[in-house]
């Protein structure tokens, strides 16, 4: 399969600005590394305190700096993002690549065989495991990272009292937020990780827009 | 398929060191920095997205919700300060002056004989932490209603009596409109303690609970409604708006 221009020129944008927003996030985080749940940060309901985050995995080097990385690179995540899912719909290639009712019987088989409890199944293009993965990382994972980011927001809370309570609370929203990060950071690094199982076709592809090699692709 | 391989190993390697390099060396930023002008453009666009609040409020609280521990921030106080709290703050004044048709100054007494409001909201520090507590003052319109803004007044200052180690005052500013809001606070009460405690800005602060906990100047002293911000010490509006905070801290 071939990855047309836009999909690759968003998923590189996207490569930019997750490393540079995971980086300020983390400078911030780290002026306050605790989390809580609830509305306040009171210290008898911490679910988690570490030391914060060494600094050459930061960007923005004070916190100031890394609210102004985050806060600007914020909207071209968001707009990078409504393009790439513009374009999926508008080619058809959504129907590929996101997870449909009939690939619901595709998934336990391929969970069984990267356990290695059962054989490879067969599948074309992209396995519906992949789907799934996909499916949920671009319409619920991305949105729900924007949108606990935006709960923090005291002038938000203006706006929409009840937003902030749909998320548990400010320092909830906060914990959510750093979660669902968490999960973008996992999934970044098995994505990269089983595409260079895949081989490099499966890069290249990516990196050029064309494969050269048959088969199905694993990332 | 070993020679891609190899190559592939290094490209990612090279990567590897190069956003090594750049995560801690040259995307650190300042108001020096080249890039500095190109990420606070942005906000004026959250600004623009945000600060129409009018007057929707924010959320308020039950007393059970007020928080048992409330983290304190303040710059250094001056040796004598203490000395007001002991006599009652009886030689504390606010003075309120700039483009106001009756500039003036303010005993505690007078500004505590006014109509109090009282609210339980919440406070949300840039560090990332909250908390909620009860506070007792007055609306900071009712006072610019007493005085009476001038035309051409854009801007709230707001002077505070804490200082950085460098001896440089805290201060603050907030445009009219956020001014003018209903639960923008001069609060006096803390949790039922009248007047403030020393931690939390006594014996007057501000409290602006639309935005950054940094916006809500302690030890407030004097009020100067004026047209522009540029005039007053490093020109941004703010003790920590000229070190590189947003000014407008609604996100």
């Amino acid at each position: 399969m071939d990855q047309p221009w836009p999909i690759r020129l968003t998923h590189w944008l996207n490569v930019v600005f997750l490393t540079l927003l995971v980086g300020s996030g983390l400078r911030i985080f780290n002026a306050h590394p605790t989390l809580y749940l609830g509305e306040t940060s009171d210290p008898a309901e911490a679910v988690w305190s570490g030391g914060g985050f060494p600094t050459f995995l930061t960007v923005g080097g004070w916190l100031a700096g890394a609210r102004r990385w985050h806060l600007a690179l914020i909207w071209w995540f968001v707009v990078n993002g409504l393009c790439y899912v513009a374009f999926l719909v508008a080619s058809g290639e959504a129907k590929r690549r996101f997870f449909r009712p009939q690939d619901r019987h595709g998934v336990l088989p391929m969970v069984r065989y990267y356990l290695r409890l059962g054989p490879k199944p067969a599948y074309e293009g992209y396995n519906a495991l992949q789907k799934l993965t996909y499916t949920l990382l671009v319409l619920l994972g991305a949105p729900l990272l924007v949108l606990t980011g935006l709960a923090l927001s005291p002038a938000f809370d203006a706006h929409f009292p009840w937003y902030v309570a749909l998320f548990g609370g400010r320092q909830s929203a906060r914990t959510w937020h750093f979660a669902l990060m968490a999960g973008f950071v996992l999934f970044s690094v098995l994505h990269v990780g089983l595409v260079a199982a895949a081989g490099w076709p499966t890069l290249r592809a990516m990196l050029v827009g064309t494969q050269r090699s048959e088969g199905g692709r694993d990332a | 398929m070993h020679e891609p391989r190899l190559t592939r190993r290094q490209l990612l390697r090279g990567l590897g060191a190069m956003s090594a390099l750049s995560l801690t060396g040259c995307l650190e930023v300042d108001p020096r920095h080249r890039l500095w002008p190109v990420l606070t453009a942005f906000e004026a666009w959250n600004r623009w997205l945000l600060d129409r609040q009018g007057g929707r409020l924010v959320k308020t609280f039950p007393p059970s919700a007020i928080s048992r521990e409330f983290k304190i921030n303040s710059l250094n106080l001056p040796p004598d300060y203490a000395t007001g709290e002991s006599s009652g703050w009886k030689d504390w004044r606010l003075s309120v002056e700039g483009l106001v048709r009756r500039p003036g100054s303010f005993s505690l007494a007078e500004v505590m004989s006014w109509p109090a409001v009282e609210q339980i909201t919440r406070l949300d520090c840039v560090e990332g932490w909250s908390a909620i507590a009860r506070w007792t003052g007055i609306r900071l319109s009712s006072l610019l209603e007493r005085v009476g803004v001038l035309p051409g007044a854009r801007y709230v200052l707001c002077f505070a009596a804490d200082l950085d180690d460098a001896g440089v005052p805290f201060y603050g500013s907030l445009d009219l409109s956020a001014a003018m809001h209903p639960q923008t606070l001069l609060a006096y009460g803390f949790n039922g303690q009248t007047p403030l405690p020393l931690d939390h800005g006594a014996p007057l602060r501000l409290l602006l609970p639309t935005q950054l906990g940094y916006k809500s100047t302690k030890f407030i002293h004097r009020l100067a409604v004026v047209p522009s911000l540029a005039a007053v010490a490093g020109g941004k509006g703010g003790y920590w708006e000229d070190q590189g905070y947003e000014w407008y801290a609604g996100l």
